[in-house]
């Protein structure tokens, strides 16, 4: 089963606050996850000023360009990870929370674990 | 407070999963012995299920069981007679190890040291050649695939008792044995590679084999085998056959979605929907073979087998695959692996890249093997040359042997309806 963990940011972050240990730690973590054959792929996004949004409204096609002022949430990176269940993505997704917690405390992070639909 | 204590049950499977190997390798380390390790890692799992429902889930779980497991390992050596001898001193070193000021932060670090070397010999004592093959794949995946008893039984289709058992005979061979923690001498490590190899290719196609129908235990089989095999790349990244054999799952996952149709009848690769075929299972394989490519002049029979799968990857559409150069790799993949069943498969590739004619020569050569002897395949490839060639009425006959031959009733059926019989 694979599972797409969406890394939810709330708020601006100030990326001085994110300490070098940080980077280091979720890079080890990274690794583990992909020497133990869970993770398929994973990545962080760009900043959402450089995001581009294609909306349909009312049958209205807009472009917007970032950054969009009304956006409270948006999503920093995510792992797309393979493993036997829920429960499993969820511990994953566990462990790289606790990494935000230990590293930069102040952080408010969400990350939001969705199955992907396999049409099997 | 059923459902809380369901909750945790999950819960520790998913740790005991992602964790439980590097907590084995490391209590390994300390008390030199696979089998006690995974005793001690069970015990602290129990301990899990009894104090997290009241006490909840620690925020670092996996170091909890470390501790965990430490501590008990401490009390059952005090109260074991025939341990206490032989690991007084290890109960010392643990009771020591153990009473630091932060022994949670201490396992977590132990737990994100490297650690690869020790994970490395768990695979190894698990797939030991004292073992019977069955008992192997059963030990690899409960020590190193993080499974637990009842999900091997279900996955194998058997009793949890009877994968307990055979666990513990396992452990019990090996500690007669006298196998210790250590990595094979280099005398014998190509062997006993191959052996690890083997074992996992075993579980790959225990879960592939399993049809549609089936628990859905047997076919998670394929990851848990993709896991350990993604695992072995990483702790021995310049072996050529463990890169090979990683690509070569991949690759063969990635057709898992196209390979039976609706009713659950196999489809044949040429007629399969390639867009089902996994794109992200295909570039990781694809990217593993890269890497062994450094070592082409001395490709294996894994590597050989990942090259031709990556062959019928690259082809968007069945035309367009190169089975010129599939011919090429079988060709030598036949002077690695001298099996019947390879030389017809070359006798296959023969025929697509250079006419039927060809090919149905090569089939007649390895025909009469004793090894193909009654093997379906032989006519039913037969068949298929000879309607190339369009001489139709014999390439029914050869269906139509096809079919009495094989007891897989799906297969029956399909060859039946090439003869255009009605079934």
């Amino acid at each position: 089963m694979r599972y797409l963990i969406n890394v939810v940011h709330e708020g601006p972050i100030d990326e001085q606050s994110v300490p070098a240990e940080m980077y280091e730690a979720m890079g080890g973590f990274v690794a583990k996850l992909a020497a133990d054959g869970i993770l398929i792929d994973g990545a962080g996004l760009e900043p959402t000023e450089k995001a581009t949004r294609v909306n349909l409204r009312d049958g209205e096609v807009k472009v917007v360009d970032g950054p969009f002022a009304e956006a409270k949430e948006w999503v920093g990176g995510y792992f797309l990870v393979q493993c036997r269940g829920q429960d499993e993505a969820v511990e994953i997704a566990k462990h790289s929370i606790e990494l935000h917690r230990k590293h930069v405390p102040g952080m408010n992070v969400v990350h939001e674990v969705r199955r992907i639909i396999d049409e099997e | 407070m059923v459902e809380r204590v369901d909750g945790v049950h999950r819960t520790v499977e998913a740790v005991w999963r992602t964790e439980s190997a590097r907590i084995i390798a490391v209590l390994a380390r300390t008390v030199n012995d696979v089998g006690l390790a995974e005793d001690l890692a069970t015990d602290a799992v129990v301990a899990a299920l009894e104090q997290w429902p009241a006490e909840g889930v620690p925020d670092r779980p996996a170091a909890w069981l470390m501790v965990t497991a430490k501590r008990r390992a401490v009390d059952r050596i005090r109260r074991d007679q025939n341990l206490k001898g032989k690991y007084e001193r290890i109960a010392r070193q643990l009771e020591a190890s153990g009473e630091g000021e932060d022994p949670i932060a201490e396992a977590d670090a132990q737990l994100d040291d490297d650690i690869g070397d020790e994970l490395l010999r768990v695979v190894f004592c698990a797939c030991h050649p004292v073992l019977s093959p069955e008992a192997r794949a059963t030990l690899t995946l409960k020590v190193a695939a993080g499974l637990t008893t009842g999900e091997i039984a279900r996955a194998y289709l058997t009793g949890e008792s009877t994968v307990a058992q055979r666990i513990v005979r396992a452990k019990r061979r090996l500690a007669a044995a006298g196998v210790t923690f250590e990595a094979p001498s280099a005398a014998e490590f190509g062997e006993r590679l191959e052996a690890v190899l083997e074992v996992v290719y075993l579980v790959f196609n225990e879960g592939y084999t399993a049809t549609s129908g089936d628990d859905l235990m047997r076919p998670q089989l394929c990851e848990d085998a993709q896991r350990l095999a993604q695992r072995l790349t990483v702790l021995l990244p310049d072996q050529p056959e463990v890169l090979g054999l990683a690509a070569l799952l991949d690759f063969q996952a990635s057709r898992s979605r196209a390979r039976t149709d609706s009713g659950g009848d196999p489809v044949p690769l040429p007629e399969q929907d390639r867009a089902k075929w996994d794109g992200l299972l295909v570039r990781r394989g694809r990217a593993t073979l890269h890497r062994a490519g450094a070592w082409a002049d001395r490709a294996g029979s894994y590597v050989l087998q990942a090259a031709i799968a990556a062959c019928h990857a690259r082809a968007a559409k069945a035309e367009d695959t190169d089975w010129v150069r599939i011919a090429g790799l079988y060709s030598r993949l036949l002077e690695v692996q001298p099996s019947p069943v390879v030389a017809l498969n070359r006798a296959v590739a023969f025929g697509m890249a250079f006419g039927p004619e060809r090919g149905l020569a090569m089939v007649d050569e390895v025909a009469d093997l004793p090894a193909l002897k009654g093997y379906h395949l032989v006519p039913a490839v037969r068949g298929e040359m000879l309607e190339r060639m369009g001489r139709r009425s014999e390439a029914r006959s050869e269906f139509e042997h096809a079919a009495e031959l094989t007891d897989n009733s799906r297969e029956k059926g399909q060859l039946s309806r090439r003869c255009g019989e009605p079934q």
